[in-house]
């Protein structure tokens, strides 16, 4: 199980890596939603301070969204899912690798690039650990709950816009929690709390989310 | 007696409407089955089904496993070279032996010479996506040599292949049949394979 659970988690990230263009892509994109948002509004520190945690995460959702759109589309155009199902292991430990790399590869940046951001909306430093800390819980919980979505939906012809509609409403704790506590952590305010809770959530989607994947890629294909 | 595949009754498709009509028939080690049909006849489907990745409409596929659990059951090459564009055939390779074999080490020396057997020596570390049709069928096929399952299902395996490859295909598919794997496969082409059964689809 280990050996086939290394062997995917290689060949992705090797695909990953030659296929840098594609992570710059989605780094610009939630550096122009974050950059743009205080063009169209006044520029006055107050407000954006107020709404900074928010729009920090609704470009988080966004590009995590755009990235999963084509998470499984090239292993099921060249074939290789039907090798995965085929394969004596367990579908879900070839999930859980794609998922980890897809990570690291697309969201992680993102964790990195979000307190830049702050500081650029004007927040101050002391919100930075609040920031990160919820951006390392939430990505994760954002990924294999949405990648659920990507799976089921991989046999529709664009389905980007359906994958939208159905993966933004699962985002909304992380939105609420993840904003919530990096609002806290402006107004200095304790958010211990809400960070158990995104954790709670996280470890909660990376244990069953491989298991839902799988079972949604089989019913993907027997259609 | 029991036999490797017994097929009874066996209608499938996509969505409700089978393809053919009911299908009846067995398969013993070492047999060679060809399944013949038009266009759009359901071999593909047939394939998927047997492989267990679609269930059947109705009618039942019963296998017999083999004794020794090493041994993968069931190999699928199908019209899609299940070959990532950017990778290189050693690197795809490694992938898709691993996934038949967990256990067994197939290293990338055996990888290199499989693929010069197949006159892909140069072409070994190049990306994918620089490899002709015909290039890329030759890579998916090196599987042939690397992984030895039980019953091998093979979709159209020579299409886009010279004349030179497609007798070594033969050559390999009849010495895997000789060493008492299974296999079913669908063909337009000539192959000149000694089919010991034929189904077919109607």
């Amino acid at each position: 199980m280990r050996r086939v659970f290394w062997a995917v988690f290689r060949r992705e990230l090797a695909i990953a890596g030659r296929q840098r263009g594609a992570l710059v892509h989605q780094l610009l994109f939630f550096v122009l939603i974050v950059a743009l948002f205080p063009l169209g509004t006044n520029t006055d520190q107050t407000v954006l301070i107020a709404v900074a945690p928010a729009v920090l995460w609704m470009g988080v959702l966004l590009s995590v969204l755009l990235s999963l759109n084509g998470v499984f589309r090239a292993d099921h155009e060249d074939g290789t899912l039907t090798q995965y199902l085929l394969a004596g292991e367990p579908l879900a430990v070839i999930a859980l690798a794609k998922m980890i790399v897809h990570w690291l590869a697309s969201a992680a940046l993102l964790v990195v690039a979000g307190p830049v951001l702050m500081l650029m909306l004007g927040v101050s430093l002391d919100a930075w650990p609040a920031m990160i800390l919820t951006l390392a819980l939430g990505t994760p919980t954002l990924v294999f709950v949405g990648a659920i979505a990507a799976a089921l939906t991989l046999r529709l012809p664009r389905a980007g816009l359906l994958l939208g509609l159905l993966v933004l409403p699962l985002y909304v704790p992380v939105l609420i929690f993840g904003a919530g506590v990096v609002r806290a952590a402006i107004v200095g305010l304790p958010y211990a709390g809400a960070v158990y809770i995104m954790a709670a959530l996280c470890v909660l989607a990376i244990t069953l989310g491989p298991w839902a994947i799988a079972a949604a890629l089989r019913i993907g294909l027997d259609a | 007696m029991t036999h490797r595949l017994s097929v009874a009754g066996l209608r499938c498709g996509r969505g409700e409407r089978a393809l053919f009509a009911p299908l009846d028939f067995v398969a013993d080690d070492g047999d060679i089955v060809r399944i013949s049909g038009t266009n759009g006849a359901g071999k593909s489907t047939l394939l998927h089904t047997l492989a267990g990745l679609l269930s059947p409409i109705s009618g039942t596929i019963d296998w017999c496993p083999d004794a020794n659990e090493a041994v993968p059951s069931l190999g699928l090459i199908e019209h899609q070279n299940a070959l990532s564009q950017v990778l290189s055939p050693v690197e795809n390779l490694t992938l898709l032996s691993r996934l038949a074999h967990p256990a067994s080490r197939i290293d990338q020396a055996t990888i290199v010479d499989t693929l010069e057997t197949l006159g892909l020596r140069r072409l070994a570390h190049q990306p994918t996506h620089t490899l002709s049709a015909g290039q890329k069928r030759r890579v998916t096929l090196a599987r042939l040599w690397l992984i030895a399952p039980r019953v091998w299902l093979l979709d159209e395996p020579v299409a886009a292949l010279d004349s030179a490859a497609r007798r070594r295909v033969s050559q390999r598919i009849t010495r895997l049949a000789g060493g008492g794997s299974v296999i079913v496969y669908t063909t337009h082409e000539r192959m000149g394979l000694g089919d010991t059964r034929c189904v077919a689809l109607d």
